[in-house]
């Protein structure tokens, strides 16, 4: 006859689970540095391809948005116009800047009390009426501008507009397969911080050659770093403060000051000279202009993805 | 604070995710603690998953005895779940959770083997159900059932 | 450790039934098995991958029931079942249990 028992059993054959703080942060901790990699890497290669892309076929992107944004005849865009050409030719078309072959830049004034500027796809930079009422003359102006033309010049719109679809599809393929929202977030999340330090290595990028086409087009640095000191001073005004560096599609303006001061210092670029005023007939087409409605208000519609001079939410 | 608010999902996270850790740990830790002290309890109750009675039982009382529960996913562990899930291997945080539905249904099974005068269920069988299952936005839980045959000794 | 699904081992007799032993575990394959899993699902065919998990969830839980069984103080398994379920996206969740015995 048999006997029949239950002995006791050990507890912890079908439960693993001992430590579970730790694998959280080991888990946690390798999926976050699996995000940075993966992005750096997608995005490396993502905004190379994108650069290679014909000028021709970066122009055929934003055409239907360009052409609601037809070249009109008004005084402050056509001032506007005047300095990029004199940035682009270099002054007299002594040679300015090495723009890819058949790009040209257009320079788009919009009516908007916002303290913006932006370089976008197809050689278009829009430069906002809030922020030319800022500028306390033309050479900090042309700054700015020539900032937003080296985005250009480099393709920095479209190797970001590359980057983006890129990372954005990955995402969304690891996060399906992942089936996770946690795991989405989590990489998604260190994916964007290293985007955006691709996006502030662009513009360092930028203000380089900026800075260096403001010189050959005005024969002196003057007004370069007073650029970035007229944005801290707007942005504090509304009482924004700057987020770390590492949150920043931008550099922070104290280093960015600091960074073209030594550019500046290195080539023996002279720091002043004669500046330029804004001409009074274009401050005051502007006065009108507040008076009236935004652009906005006429137009409608979302801005394309750009390469912005500085945030302003 | 603009960088508080920026990131108000990230502090959400947070705030979930020690809750779920410190509460869900507290919870395991006294279900499996009542786990053990009924488990002694009910020692008297055997199980087999046989599917016939000891030949010298000829003269016993035979019912369906079934015992269920469904015990629910906490926060912690479902980040924990997708985070193993994107490496592979054991879904450690998982495991206990089955063990301890399993072994609570186990005990209810006794439990009511033991109310009907029951010293021994054969047959045992288990079903497990994955509430929500692959649905993301549905509750997360796990549904244990084990049923089996309870023999009792015919008083007369 | 002799594992059957049968209710008795044909020659040897049962000297002592030492109760339910049971073995589980829940797996998951890491997500680049599952990115090229979902690209199986356009063509067909094999899923070797998820093949692969189910069998090792099957031998990791069969291990675990061995265990509990050998901690019982028994040579054989009898009656062995098995049973899954889908408690998570991607993962494998597998259950064996059977009846710890002693063979003669």
């Amino acid at each position: 006859m048999a006997q029949f028992s239950n002995p006791e059993l050990p507890e912890e054959i079908n439960n693993s689970d001992d430590k579970p703080l730790r694998s959280f942060f080991a888990l946690a901790g390798s999926a976050l540095l699996i995000g940075v990699v993966a992005a750096a890497a997608l995005a490396f290669f993502a905004g190379t391809v994108a650069r290679y892309l014909p000028y021709r076929t970066e122009v055929g992107l934003i055409e239907r948005y360009a052409e609601r944004f037809p070249p009109r005849d008004h005084p402050v865009e056509a001032y506007l116009q005047g300095i990029a050409d004199r940035l682009v030719k270099g002054k007299d078309g002594a040679g300015g800047m090495a723009l890819p072959e058949g790009m040209t830049i257009r320079v788009h004034y919009v009516n908007e009390p916002v303290i913006n500027a932006f370089a976008t796809l197809g050689g278009h930079v829009a430069v906002f009426r809030g922020l030319l009422e800022r500028v306390p003359d033309e050479n900090v102006l042309a700054m700015v501008i020539a900032h937003e033309i080296a985005h250009a010049q480099h393709r920095h719109p479209i190797a970001s507009l590359g980057r983006g679809v890129a990372f954005g599809a990955m995402l969304s393929i690891v996060s399906a397969a992942a089936g996770s929202s946690v795991v989405e977030s989590t990489l998604g999340r260190s994916g964007m911080l290293t985007l955006l330090s691709f996006s502030r290595a662009q513009e360092e990028e930028a203000d380089e050659t900026g800075v260096a086409a403001l010189v050959r087009a005005y024969e002196h640095a003057g007004g370069a770093t007073e650029t970035f000191k007229v944005l801290q001073r707007a942005a504090a005004e509304r009482g924004h403060s700057e987020a770390p560096e590492f949150l920043s599609t931008h550099p922070v303006t104290q280093e960015r000051i600091a960074r073209l001061a030594a550019t500046i210092d290195k080539n023996g670029w002279k720091t002043e000279g004669t500046r330029t005023p804004i001409p009074e007939t274009v401050r005051v087409v502007m006065e009108k202009d507040a008076k009236e409605k935004p652009d906005s208000a006429n137009k409608g519609g979302t801005k394309p993805q750009g390469r912005r001079m500085k945030d302003e939410g | 604070m603009q960088l508080i608010l920026d990131n108000l999902d990230v502090l959400f996270f947070v705030v979930l995710f020690f809750i779920g850790y410190v509460a869900g740990r507290w919870n395991e830790r006294r279900h499996y603690a009542s786990i053990r002290k009924r488990e002694r309890e009910l020692a008297g109750v055997l199980v087999f998953s046989n599917r016939f009675p000891p030949v010298a039982a000829a003269q016993v009382d035979s019912r369906l005895v079934s015992g269920s529960v469904v015990i629910s996913d906490d926060y912690f562990k479902d980040v924990m779940s997708g985070l193993y899930s994107l490496f592979g291997g054991r879904v450690r945080s998982y495991e206990s959770l089955i063990d301890r539905a399993r072994r609570e249904a186990v005990l209810r099974m006794k439990d009511e083997a033991n109310k009907l005068g029951a010293e021994m269920i054969i047959n045992v069988k288990f079903q497990t159900f994955a509430i929500g299952g692959r649905n993301q936005n549905s509750v997360k839980g796990v549904e244990l059932l084990a049923y089996g045959t309870s023999l009792a000794p015919v008083r007369r | 450790m002799l594992l059957s699904n049968l209710e008795m081992v044909p020659g040897r007799r049962v000297a002592k039934h030492l109760g339910l032993v049971q073995g589980s575990t829940v797996r998951a394959k890491h997500v680049g098995k599952d990115i090229f899993a979902g690209l199986k699902n356009i063509v067909g065919g094999e899923l070797k991958a998820y093949t692969e998990l189910l069998q090792e969830s099957r031998d990791e839980a069969t291990q675990r029931m061995v265990k509990q069984a050998e901690a019982a103080g028994a040579n054989a398994v009898l009656n062995v079942r098995y049973a899954t379920s889908s408690i998570t996206a991607g993962a494998a969740e597998i259950f064996a249990y059977g009846t710890a015995v002693v063979l003669e």
